[in-house]
């Protein structure tokens, strides 16, 4: 937050107290905009019957929450791309008991996300030796042998066209859209609370410099392998979700293509705030779905075309325009500090 | 003994079109500091283009080859100057940019040519051989130029006044500019050279074998995975490990189903790399 704010080197440590306070003055239309925005989504299923918007907003909760998880393994300094591979291992560990055991989908969706917690920590653990871009390739990787392993796996897994029949949860999508809603707004509440707690400080901290950290008694192996299996947990709750909703899971919504696709999501928010992947997710998944349905084929252009704006106009994401324009809104109250938008410009 | 002869063809074919695509990979990479995403994407470009050229404008093959080689290196040079360099190497951007790069070129043969499998017509039919052995003649074709490209590139980094500026810049960007190099020449020159290593890489596999939409990822996978087994910023390690995978890629499938090959082959480089996570020949 302070990063856009050019401050003068005496003024550099400002009391926590102050800055608590100037915080929770800036924070006012953020926090409006969510009520408003939690309230209209609440109400929502009163006012559109529409199912397919219904679906849309479904996936979108989904992919807030899958979105969200992987910033959270991201404040460790980790750019993992084998999210996708978690949501998947959700996914079929509740679709395997729900198929070929007939288990009831309020055990198989907890089990879902478990075995992605579980499996993400003993993934994580080989690769906190790697970081930077070795990490990166490496998930990527890892990914690429989660999804090959899931479709090699025989009748089991439904090869590579996916294991259909998943038992549904409810009937009415409605129940799904409140459901979906619903586990959203915890997960995103968790989330939250680990991100500003004392864990989510010392990630950042280990992210910064893993030396320094290591120098104050942080261990950065522990903190990265905790951040991994806190951001797998939610994804593998959400894979277990979506699968009883979809009724079946198939490895290509897992893929390479899935977490890219999902990591875009958070770039185009905004990788450094909280609420980045939320909006990415609406601006990448929402405008398209809902303004140009009519492209069909298309789309993927109109995607690419928001990517490529983005890219270029707004290195910090949506969210990073957002806090320019709030500080030069604000900047007309306050004197001592200068606002300097060249410290985000390119 | 034909089964035989295939196999010890495929490897090699295979192992060239790998080594190829990850010294274009590689170039990027060491050079820009670029992680090519649209990397395979680009591949699957010019097998298209060099598709369209053959079966619709009804160009020879030896034309339409270098051609598509010429063209991608071109876009290469327009790619490096309009998408990467305004990004400043800056991770997440670039990878915006890719994956943007990527889904455009992709989109567009899907939406023209549909997502059926196409195969460029041999450049020379019919097979050649002694006695009953007998392999196609563009196999041998291809191999041919292959071995000569690998040549060319080794002579070209090793030997040449642009390679070893090349490699300077790779050792010492700043340093490299001291002695009046110039980084802007050199990125497009890398992205000119990676680009048409992917187009040739990409030209081979569709006429060898099929062309749909998706090898895209699939030979971006094993490029990475070249690439992580080879240890970034190793050019020699890339020979090797490329000879690797075509092995375990060309041989294991005469064994075994593909879905099984792919499983086992990604886990047997995964332990690899957990065991020497900087690759055989990477160094820091």
């Amino acid at each position: 937050m302070n990063d856009v704010t050019k401050t003068s080197p005496a003024a550099e440590e400002p009391t926590t107290a102050k800055v608590a306070s100037e915080t929770r003055s800036r924070r006012w239309p953020a926090m409006s905009v969510l009520s408003a925005l939690f309230v209209v989504l609440a109400l929502l299923p009163l006012g559109i019957s529409g199912s397919y918007y219904m679906h849309v907003l479904i996936l979108m909760f989904v992919y807030i929450v899958i979105s969200s998880s992987w910033r959270v393994v991201s404040i460790s300094g980790q750019f993992n791309i084998a999210i996708g591979a978690f949501f998947g291992i959700g996914a079929y560990a509740a679709a395997i008991p729900s198929v070929w055991l007939h288990w009831s989908p309020w055990i198989t969706i907890p089990l879902g996300a478990v075995a992605a917690t579980i499996l993400g920590a003993a993934l994580a653990f080989p690769f906190a030796r790697l970081r930077t871009i070795y990490y990166a390739m490496g998930t990527l990787f890892l990914g690429y042998v989660v999804i090959n392993l899931i479709t090699a796996g025989g009748k089991t897994t439904g090869m590579s066209t996916g294991l259909g029949g998943v038992e549904s949860l409810f009937t009415s999508r409605t129940h799904y859209y409140y459901l979906t809603f619903g586990l959203m707004i915890i997960s995103m509440l968790c989330m939250y609370r680990f991100e500003h707690s004392r864990i989510g400080v010392r990630m950042k901290a280990v992210s910064q410099s893993h030396q320094v950290a290591a120098s104050v008694g942080i261990g950065e192996r522990r903190n990265r392998i905790l951040a991994v299996a806190f951001g797998s947990f939610f994804a593998g709750l959400m894979g277990a979700v979506y699968c009883h909703y979809q009724g079946v899971a198939s490895p290509a919504s897992y893929g390479l293509a899935a977490t890219l696709w999902i990591i875009m999501y958070v770039l185009v928010g905004g990788i450094n705030s909280f609420w980045g992947p939320a909006i990415g997710v609406g601006i990448l998944m929402v405008i398209p779905e809902f303004f140009f349905r009519d492209l069909k084929g298309d789309l993927p252009y109109v995607t690419a075309a928001i990517l490529l704006i983005i890219a270029f106009t707004m290195p910090e994401g949506i969210v990073g325009l957002l806090k320019l324009t709030r500080d030069r809104v604000f900047a007309r109250h306050r004197k001592k500090k200068e606002v300097s938008p060249d410290a985000v410009g390119d | 003994m034909e089964l035989a002869i295939q196999t010890v063809i495929n490897v090699i074919l295979l192992g060239v079109v790998y080594i190829l695509m990850g010294m274009g990979f590689a170039f990027i990479l060491n050079l820009l500091g670029v992680f090519n995403l649209a990397h395979g994407a680009i591949f699957v470009s010019a097998a298209y283009g060099c598709y369209l050229m053959v079966v619709k404008l009804g160009l020879p093959g030896f034309v339409a080859f270098p051609l598509t080689v010429l063209v991608s290196a071109a876009f290469g040079v327009l790619v490096e100057r309009f998408l990467f360099r305004p990004m400043k190497a800056d991770f997440n951007r670039v990878m915006m940019v890719c994956i943007a790069l990527s889904t455009i070129l992709v989109t567009t043969f899907n939406r023209f040519l549909g997502t059926r499998a196409l195969s460029i017509p041999p450049f020379i039919p019919g097979t050649t051989g002694f006695g009953s052995y007998k392999v196609d003649t563009d196999r041998i074709l291809a191999f041919g130029i292959g071995i000569v490209i690998l040549i060319a590139i080794i002579v070209f980094v090793d030997r040449s006044r642009w390679g070893a500026r090349m490699q300077a810049v790779t050792q010492n960007k700043e340093g490299a500019a001291l002695q009046g190099i110039r980084f802007g020449q050199i990125a497009s020159l890398a992205c000119a050279v990676g680009f048409g290593l992917a187009a040739i890489g990409g030209v081979f596999m569709g006429s060898l074998y099929n062309l749909t939409p998706f090898i895209g990822d699939v030979t971006l996978i094993k490029v990475l995975m070249l690439v992580i087994l080879a240890g970034l910023g190793s050019f020699n390690g890339i020979f090797y490990v490329g000879a690797l995978l075509g092995v375990l890629y060309g041989a294991l499938p005469v064994f075994l189903n593909g879905a099984v090959v792919d499983a086992l082959a990604s886990v047997m480089v995964l332990a690899l790399l957990i065991i020497r996570p900087k690759g055989f020949f990477g160094h820091e």
